[in-house]
């Protein structure tokens, strides 16, 4: 007979939930920029010329050199989704990954943190998510 | 070493980022575009990640996240364009903030509430932060650069003192008598604390203090790329009575969306390289899983007194580099 887990009140529930979520999705970014890594400094396949953009980098040249050495093109947001994936988007990709990993991550919580009456903290998971995807989206985004 | 027995994931990422960098470094097939060979670039990855592990585990333990180590090292370093660390500084915060989350709300240390309280603050400070960085940088260039960074290092040293004046006090620190906005938003927490084989209990106080403090944090981590953890554990300790590891447990979880947020203009503007960022990042999320799992064995003191040193150093060279800035 198994012995008894201890019972997790809502709180730690939410909080295993949302840490879980967070956990697993850097770790699947994680996976992505190695692999992304090992396309694009292990085979030379990019979307950008990324040892021109290292060596720019390095010797300390300023950010639109850098850009202009790789031939990045950043007139558009999501630069990085192209219609064919190369190891300096993956690696992008990952990164991404990872970061919006905390999203479902706050989204499962706040779930969690509802049912149990707890509305106040669960609407400061779910605008704190929402912060999060408008920032993603460019949606606050102030003229430059 | 059990940790790794213990932990697969870590097993299996620990050996592809070395395997890959190993690859890398002996295999690549790239040409020689400028002063630096496809070897020296190579080397400088695998350097650029065994670095970051180790400075993930630092962090993670002082709960400062690893972009208040990365950013001036690299701005002190080298001739790196300030945009481009600061982007990749987030980074660094960010992933050992990440990964270190769910073990430390798994054990407990780390509290949701406690977390998505702060989480509005700091995010939407750190937005502000990041924009205001690339606007500036538009503006008035490398000399407003050398003021702020000179501020920045002054407050540092500000707050190791007032770490190191508190003293113990700080590690768990008393009660104190709840205003009506802390007892509505009833910030209380438990955890297992292994060094004194007791239960530690606390309930956190001055919340709007707290919460006004901890918007500014996020503007001037958002803003500087430093993540921010340097001044949120001192916020949650100091100001809100969250007993030290707590506060650096909860950190690493607020670093996270905070910068999660901040990151996206850097990434709009294209500042973030990802051949630069993805060493670093790999070793922060390693390191960071590593960092997670010592800071429910460690004493408060080590980790008082790692996040003292860390902000000293921190703060000096800032200070150093603020004036010659100017």
């Amino acid at each position: 007979m198994e012995p008894d887990e201890p019972t997790l009140s809502h709180r730690q529930l939410a909080g295993r939930q949302c840490g879980t979520m967070i956990y697993w999705g850097t770790l699947a970014g994680a996976l992505l920029v190695i692999l992304g890594s090992l396309v694009s400094m292990g085979m030379g396949h990019n979307l950008v010329n990324v040892e021109a953009q290292l060596n720019a980098l390095w010797q300390g040249q300023t950010l639109a050199a850098i850009k202009q050495a790789g031939g990045m093109d950043s007139s558009h947001l999501h630069w990085y989704l192209p219609p064919s994936w190369r190891g300096d988007t993956l690696i992008m990709l990952g990164m991404v990954t990872g970061i919006l990993s905390t999203i479902p991550g706050l989204l499962r919580a706040s779930l969690t943190l509802w049912h149990n009456h707890d509305r106040l903290f669960a609407w400061s998971g779910l605008i704190t998510a929402g912060l999060i995807a408008a920032a993603a989206l460019g949606l606050l985004q102030t003229p430059l | 070493m059990k940790l790794f027995v213990k932990i697969p994931e870590l097993t299996l990422l620990t050996l592809l980022s070395l395997g890959v960098y190993l690859f890398i470094f002996m295999a690549t097939p790239m040409g020689h575009a400028g002063i630096l060979s496809s070897n020296q670039l190579a080397g400088l990855m695998l350097s650029s990640f065994l670095l970051s592990l180790a400075i993930a585990i630092i962090a993670v333990v002082a709960g400062i996240g690893g972009g208040v180590i990365f950013t001036p090292l690299l701005l002190a370093f080298t001739a790196i364009d300030t945009l481009v660390v600061r982007a990749t500084g987030l980074i660094v915060a960010m992933f050992s903030g990440l990964i270190s989350t769910g073990p430390l709300l798994r054990h407990g240390l780390a509290d949701i509430r406690l977390i998505l309280f702060g989480a509005i603050p700091i995010t939407s400070g750190a937005v502000a932060g990041a924009y205001s960085a690339l606007a500036l940088d538009q503006s008035m260039g490398a000399r407003s650069d050398a003021w702020v960074r000179l501020m920045l290092g002054l407050i540092l040293l500000l707050v190791a003192l007032l770490l190191v004046r508190k003293g113990a006090d700080s590690e768990y620190p008393q009660p104190l008598t709840l205003d009506p906005l802390s007892r509505r938003l009833d910030l209380h927490g438990t955890y297992e604390e292994p060094s004194l084989a007791k239960t530690i209990h606390y309930r956190a106080g001055r919340t709007l203090p707290g919460g006004l403090l901890l918007l500014g944090v996020g503007f001037l981590g958002g803003f500087f790329g430093l993540g921010g953890g340097w001044a949120v554990v001192p916020v949650l300790n100091l100001v809100m009575a969250v007993p030290l590891k707590a506060a650096a447990a909860s950190s690493g979880a607020l670093l996270a969306l905070g910068n999660g947020a901040a990151i996206w203009p850097y990434i709009f503007y294209g500042a973030l390289i990802p051949a630069l960022a993805a060493p670093w990042l790999l070793g922060q999320v390693i390191g960071g899983i590593i960092g997670a799992h010592l800071l429910t064995r460690v004493k408060a003191s080590l980790v008082r007194n790692t996040l003292v040193t860390m902000l000293v150093l921190t703060a000096l060279k800032l200070v150093m580099r603020g004036l010659q800035g100017l």
